[in-house]
Order: C-alpha cells, then structure tokens, then sequence
C-alpha cells in the first residue's frame, strides 16, 4: 500500500473498520513511515482523552428519582406503595 | 449495557398498547445513556435532567407513533438532541453561560477541562459526531440517523472533528504522549 493511500485510511484504521488485508497492508505502511504512525498515535490519543474527559460520569440518584417521578407524573400513576395482601380489617360496627 | 432487541420489542408493543410499567422499564433502560448523552451537549446537570426527563415524556406522548423495529434507541437519542438544540438556543437567547467545568472536585483535574473545553469549542458540526460515535459509541449508520445526515457526510465530519479536537488539546495532548 502507498503511504498516500494509507493516509486516506488513518481513521478507518483506528476505527478498526478495515478489512483484515488491508489493515495489514496498513500496518506494514506504518512501520515504513514515521508520519504515519504519529497521526495514528495522535488519533488513537484524541479519542482515548475524549472519552477519559467524560470518564465516570453518572446520573445521581437524587437525579434518576427526580425524573422518574415526572415520568409518573405524567402517565399519572402513584408512587404510593400498594399493598394488594393486606385485606382491611372488619371493625365491630352492628355486631 | 447488552441491547437484546427481542426484549426492546416487547417493551415497545407493551409502551404502544399504553403499559404504564413498559415507560419505566425504558427509563430503566436507556435512562443513564441520555442523561450522559444530554449532559455531553449541554455541559450543565441541571439542564441535562430536564432534558432527559422531557426525552421520556414526548415518548409517551408519541407512543403511537413507536416503530419497534430496531430504530427505537436512534429516534430516542434524536428526539433528545432536539430538546438539547432548543436548550442550547435558549441559553444563547437569554446570553446564560454553560457551566463547562461544573462538577465535583474529583471532576475538576486538568485533563477533563481541557477536553471539555476543547469539545464545546468545536463547531456543532463537528461536535456532535464526536459525542454520538465515540462517546455514545453508536454506530456510523446509527449516528448519520439522528444526525439525519448521510453516512459519509458524517464520517467527514467525525475525522475532521477528531482532527480540530487533537489541535485544540494541543498542550494537554503533547503532556499525555
């Protein structure tokens, strides 16, 4: 593979969206040209720090039952716990 | 999170003949991965939990219209970039600033505002193809769907993305080599 073709294909590569022969013609271009693998490097580097940036983040559970309130908001349904076994009890009225 | 589409069939069926139980079990679902996705666009928890929740609403609002055929999770995430795009608006109409950096202290290191700055520097353009393919890790396909764009209008954009992002973190990039 010329390295100019395979500068068309750094992104594919990092993706891992090349087919396996061509990758392999890839990696060979790499090993061959410094320049190549440094945009590589930088890439595989922008997308491993894009995604520690964010690394971690959760919804907190004040967050999560704040929304899934309005969500029973909205269809109307309670969030009173029910109790279907427990059965009324009878008071002694007219016995 | 395993997606089981068979699972994600039957909880639509049940969501569109009006379940009530079916909604929460979405929630429970895909919950988590919009508020992430939310507070990735908007870069504020509070706006990212109203969005979130309006997300779930408009979905019982249109339940009818739900097509349980695998499209569900890209149409969720479009109907949530969409209350993400009139947030943004308003925040650019009434002049509000994001809080980019809120968060705990843990939260607050070097690296992380560095990229989030760098991030919602980006153009739009450029920005959300970024959020949806490698932080959301949808699919090409999946991403251009909610974008509504073409697959290879998306990619472009995603490479190019990458490339504005690896300038932008220029110093913090070369202290991570």
């Amino acid at each position: 593979m010329k390295i100019e073709d395979a500068k068309k294909l750094v992104d594919l590569f990092v993706d891992d969206e090349l087919p396996m022969e061509l990758a392999s013609e890839f990696k060979q271009a790499m090993f061959e040209d410094a320049e190549l693998r440094e945009e590589v490097a930088e890439l595989r580097n922008t997308k491993s720090m894009l995604q520690q940036g964010f690394e971690g983040f959760e919804m907190s559970d004040d967050e999560h039952n704040r929304i899934r309130r309005r969500i029973l908001m909205e269809l109307g349904v309670s969030e009173t716990p029910h109790y279907p076994n427990i059965r009324q009890m009878q008071l002694p009225i007219g016995r | 999170m395993e997606h089981d589409p068979s699972g994600e069939k039957r909880l639509l069926d049940a969501l569109s003949s009006g379940d009530p139980a079916a909604i929460a079990a979405i929630y429970q679902l895909y919950g988590e991965r919009i508020f992430r996705y939310t507070y990735r666009m908007l870069n504020n928890r509070t706006d990212a939990e109203d969005a979130t929740a309006e997300t779930f609403l408009r979905v019982i609002r249109r339940s009818r219209d739900l097509r349980a055929d695998g499209a569900f999770r890209t149409w969720l995430f479009r109907i949530a970039r969409n209350l993400c795009i009139d947030k943004l608006r308003q925040h650019q109409l009434m002049e509000l600033p994001l809080d980019a950096t809120v968060g705990s202290g843990e939260e607050r290191t070097a690296l992380r505002i560095a990229v989030r700055e760098a991030l919602n520097a980006l153009p739009k353009d450029y920005r959300e193809p970024l959020i949806l393919c490698d932080l959301e890790d949808l699919s090409a396909r999946q991403a251009a769907d909610v974008l509504g764009i073409s697959v290879p209008a998306l990619k472009s954009r995603l490479y190019r993305g990458r490339r504005a992002l690896k300038d932008r973190l220029g110093a913090a990039m070369e202290k991570a080599l």
